[in-house]
């Protein structure tokens, strides 16, 4: 048997490095990169109110298929769940033929090996992606949904994230079936 | 523009060389095979040395040949969902990143890019998964995930 490199997720013994690496390892970009991460912003920043009805930034992935990690603190999973179900309902019900299309090729899954510091993850994928297209939840959310409700979604969705995201850009190399 | 990206899950700092002399041949049978998908997805995050992403691309191309020239049923269910992307930022210390997305998963199948090698290349594919090997960057993998679909939004 030729072996492949294993790592099981949250072994324990690498627990303080994978910690290290955590606190590191949210997606660093520059202040005027169209990735910027606003959806969740910055913890501890802002009082999630405030952060609720910050303005969203733009998601716009720059290559043809893409992968966001969420890390969801492990008590707001059905929180995070109400909002991505109410994320479907935005895309179906919007008049934007596009928002139609992001629908069509987005993903959510969860992953069954627990995440960094007891978090879950929560893994979008978006095969292919729909060029130009926003893909902040929070925005997107916004186009449906207003007042009150739209406050509510966004407080949920924020105060659900434990370390952030990583949002990243993916091309093609292989299709193994093809 | 730079921008960087460094993944937290699970991130370890071994080689693959090392990991191949702790991993015994037959492992446990307590300890699942993480290779193995029994859920909707998978998706394994790959750091490569960057400069040996020509080596790693060489043996993906042998492995979709492998794929395809397997006389198991379940190996062509594995390239069916099986693609392999290369992210667009830089991982730790400047390693390119490479991501299997497994989607759907050939349930029970076992995703192990050396055991398929060597399955249908024999001794070549001890070679080739040498090169494979020698490729990783350390650490070599950011993520091996286990995915149970929440929800199409389509």
């Amino acid at each position: 048997m030729v072996p492949d490199v294993v790592i099981p997720l949250m072994k324990a013994p690498r627990f303080r490095r994978l910690t290290f690496l955590v606190a590191g390892g949210v997606l660093v970009a520059r202040a005027a990169s169209p990735q910027t991460p606003a959806q969740p912003p910055a913890q501890g920043s802002l009082p999630p109110m405030q952060q609720a009805v910050a303005a969203p930034a733009t998601r716009v992935f720059s290559a043809g298929a893409g992968v966001v990690l969420n890390f969801i603190k492990p008590d707001k999973t059905a929180d995070f769940e109400v909002v991505i179900a109410k994320l479907k309902d935005a895309l179906q019900n919007s008049e934007n033929a596009q928002r139609k299309e992001q629908a069509a090729s987005w993903k959510v899954y969860k992953s069954t090996d627990a995440g960094p510091g007891g978090s879950v993850l929560y893994v979008y994928i978006v095969d292919p992606v729909i060029k130009g297209a926003d893909y902040a939840v929070t925005t997107i959310l916004s186009e449906a949904f207003s007042g009150d409700e739209q406050a509510a979604l966004f407080k949920q969705y924020v105060d659900s994230y434990s370390t952030g995201q990583n949002f990243v850009n993916l091309s093609l190399v292989s299709d193994l079936g093809k | 523009m730079f921008r960087r990206i460094v993944f937290g899950l699970a991130v370890v700092a071994l080689s693959a060389t090392s990991v191949f002399a702790q991993i015994p041949a037959a492992p446990a049978a307590a300890a699942p095979n993480p290779f193995i998908f029994n859920g909707d997805g998978g998706v394994i995050l790959n750091f490569v040395k960057a400069d040996k992403t020509a080596d790693f691309e060489m043996v993906l191309g042998k492995l979709k040949d492998a794929l395809a020239k397997s006389d198991k049923p379940e190996r062509k269910a594995m390239a069916a969902g099986w693609k392999v992307f290369k992210a667009d930022e830089p991982g730790p210390g400047g390693a390119a990143i490479y991501v299997f997305v497994m989607d759907p998963v050939a349930k029970g199948a076992e995703y192990s890019v050396g055991n398929i090698l060597v399955e249908v290349f024999a001794a070549e594919g001890q070679a080739l998964y040498k090169t494979y090997s020698d490729a990783y960057a350390n650490p070599a993998i950011g993520a091996l995930l286990h995915l149970s679909k929440v929800l199409e939004l389509k």
